[in-house]
């Protein structure tokens, strides 16, 4: 009798599984080790400090650009999400002869523009928009951040609407709920792990956004990562590495919370 | 009182549409166990559906107590549904499902408090009123979404083939508990099923749908015993169907042929155009043959059943057509018959009735 083809029985598999796996974390175990290096050579170890994490903590500019950071991902985050629950109402629950398949391929767009596209179109589309308002200031970065964060949250609040019985929502305007209680009461706390799901991703994506940031900011619109490539073309400094570090840590914790919560299914 | 008036669903247009009820009236009483039965894809769901506001017809009224209220919203009806999936907010306890359509209705909340512990005991489950609905089992959840679907007393309960997803002994229980259920509340029951037994064991009245269309409504028995067509006759309990050749009409009497045996009926019983002659197994009898009165077959057995208290005989007549029947294991005539001997059946009169083909 043939056996059935299974892949982990091919000889390397675990040596060809570790090599994946080291080639995706190396290069963070390099970068998190010598965050902690108390001398300021790149290659040399000279011991375990957080020197490098006071100077980050101190410095005034990455404070002002992590300040920044923070509150662009949260607005960005708290509006996309709100827009992406619209979008995903609409794409699931809206009856079936609209073309809402379509509809939610053009919302998932920006997943496949490429992003130094996206980014020379926003700023030519700003520029006019400065030009003909008069208009300046952080809108323009929080709208282009809004932006490309809406597929992210679309797509977990998408998910998890799809994985709710549309039954409960029935049953609930069939005991007298008005649409807007059947909103708040059935589909908003059932849907509320995907939201928080959906916000968290968003939150991150804005976080460590370069490009887009990049051509879109002006003077004294520094974020997080902009300011670190900024310093970068300066010389490598052991600084960057803490507030990678950092920012690696922040991530992880928020996409594993993302994920813990939205386990539980509807 | 509810009243249909020539309700018709057509789903999309042109070419592609689909008819998923054509045309249907009837009138659901006061106080009644009605059943809508048919086969999937009868129509009987979409009826539902437009009765709970989910759908709306594309031609006819919906009347409840003279108002015509086919365009309403579900929230807006007094009717309530028991999903086939229960559909129970799973984020709430037992309790507060229950009290949900009451909330929407804004009654007080003292009021509230003592209508959930009346609909608990209605169902017998006041010692699980906290719990969370995963935690319950089928039969269990069963009876929360009655208790929640009663308790704002409404003036007639959908239930969409609730028992469906239980297991045989349940299902008995349930029948049994649904209709004193609605004894008790004195509530209209409209129940969707494609168990014809389930729909005879608990219904006040059936209703016989078959691909969009009303075949028949009725009382149990009479659905039973005179069947108005073909489709209900046989989608309602067993039957042989044996073919009916009309030879005269003569004033009140008929001289027919059925199956090859000479016959004469009152013409009344013979209904217009083609038809076709059923008999019931169990009303079949052994018999000597070349006996009068009723209808007399013989041929060669070619099965025989023991089913316990019955025997099912297989008896293939001399035009090739086969008859089934159900004899007593009591009746001696049984003894000796084996198969491929001959046995001669009796039909009384009265067992026989013509349906249109």
């Amino acid at each position: 009798m043939a056996r059935r083809f299974d892949p982990q029985t091919l000889p390397g598999f675990g040596a060809i599984a570790a090599l994946a796996f080291a080639l995706l974390y190396l290069p963070l175990i390099v970068l998190v080790t010598y965050s902690f290096n108390a001398g300021d050579l790149i290659g040399r170890w000279e011991g375990l400090s957080w020197r490098w994490y006071a100077q980050a903590l101190s410095n005034a500019a990455i404070q002002d650009a992590a300040l920044r950071s923070l509150v662009l991902a949260l607005v960005a985050a708290a509006l996309s999400t709100a827009l992406a629950v619209l979008a995903a109402l609409a794409t699931t629950r809206a009856d079936q002869f609209r073309p809402r398949h379509a509809i939610a391929a053009v919302i998932n767009q920006p997943l496949v523009v490429p992003e130094i596209v996206m980014a020379v179109a926003l700023l030519l589309l700003f520029s006019m928009l400065r030009q003909a308002t008069g208009l300046s200031g952080m809108g323009y970065l929080l709208a282009a951040h809004v932006t490309f964060c809406i597929p992210f949250a679309y797509l977990p609040v998408r998910a998890r609407l799809e994985g709710m019985d549309a039954n409960l929502e029935r049953a609930a305007a069939d005991l007298y709920a008005s649409p807007l209680t059947v909103f708040r009461r059935i589909t908003l706390p059932l849907l509320a792990p995907g939201i928080l799901a959906g916000f968290m991703l968003a939150f991150v994506i804005s976080l460590d956004n370069v490009v887009i940031s990049q051509f879109i900011k002006t003077a004294g619109q520094e974020t997080l990562p902009t300011y670190m490539l900024g310093q970068l073309r300066r010389g490598i400094s052991a600084e960057i590495y803490a507030v990678s570090t950092m920012l690696v840590g922040l991530s992880l914790l928020i996409l594993t919370l993302s994920f813990l919560v939205n386990r539980t299914r509807p | 009182m509810i009243q249909l008036h020539s309700v018709s669903k057509i789903y999309g247009a042109g070419a592609g549409a689909v008819t998923a009820l054509s045309d249907v009236s009837l009138t659901i009483a006061e106080n009644e166990f009605f059943t809508l039965l048919g086969p999937s894809g009868c129509g009987k769901t979409t009826l539902l559906r437009m009765l709970a506001g989910f759908e709306v017809p594309s031609r006819g009224a919906i009347v409840l107590d003279g108002r015509d209220i086919a365009d309403l919203p579900p929230n807006r009806r007094p009717i309530n549904t028991v999903f086939q999936n229960y559909a129970l907010f799973p984020h709430m306890t037992v309790a507060q499902n229950i009290a949900f359509g009451l909330q929407s209705l804004g009654r007080p909340r003292a009021a509230i408090k003592a209508r959930v512990a009346e609909m608990l005991a209605l169902v017998a489950m006041e010692h699980l009123a906290d719990r969370k609905i995963a935690a319950m089992s089928g039969g269990q959840q069963q009876r929360v979404a009655l208790a929640r679907a009663l308790a704002p007393a409404p003036r007639i309960l959908l239930l969409d083939e609730p028992l469906s997803a239980l297991d045989l002994k349940l299902r008995r229980q349930m029948q049994i508990e649904l209709k004193r259920l609605q004894a008790e509340t004195g509530i209209t029951f409209v129940f969707v099923t494609h168990d014809q037994e389930e729909a005879l064991t608990m219904s006040d009245r059936i209703a016989v749908m078959g691909a969009g269309l009303l075949h028949q409504v009725a009382s149990p028995r009479d659905l039973y015993d005179r069947p108005a067509n073909r489709f209900v006759a046989g989608f309602i309990g067993e039957g042989n169907f044996l073919p009916v050749h009309v030879r005269s009409r003569d004033g009140a009497l008929a001289r027919v042929t059925i199956a090859g045996a000479d016959l004469t009926l009152p013409a009344e019983t013979l209904p217009a155009g083609e038809m076709q002659a059923l008999v019931r197994p169990e009303r079949i009898v052994l018999a000597p043959a070349g006996g009068t009165g009723g209808l007399h077959l013989s041929g060669v057995v070619e099965n025989l059943v023991y089913i316990g208290t019955d025997t099912h005989l297989h008896l293939r007549l001399p035009d090739g057509a086969q008859i089934t029947a159900r004899i007593g294991n009591g009746d001696p005539h049984l003894q000796g018959l084996a198969p491929g001997a001959r046995a001669a059946l009796a039909v009384p009169s009265d067992a026989l009735r013509l349906v249109p083909a």
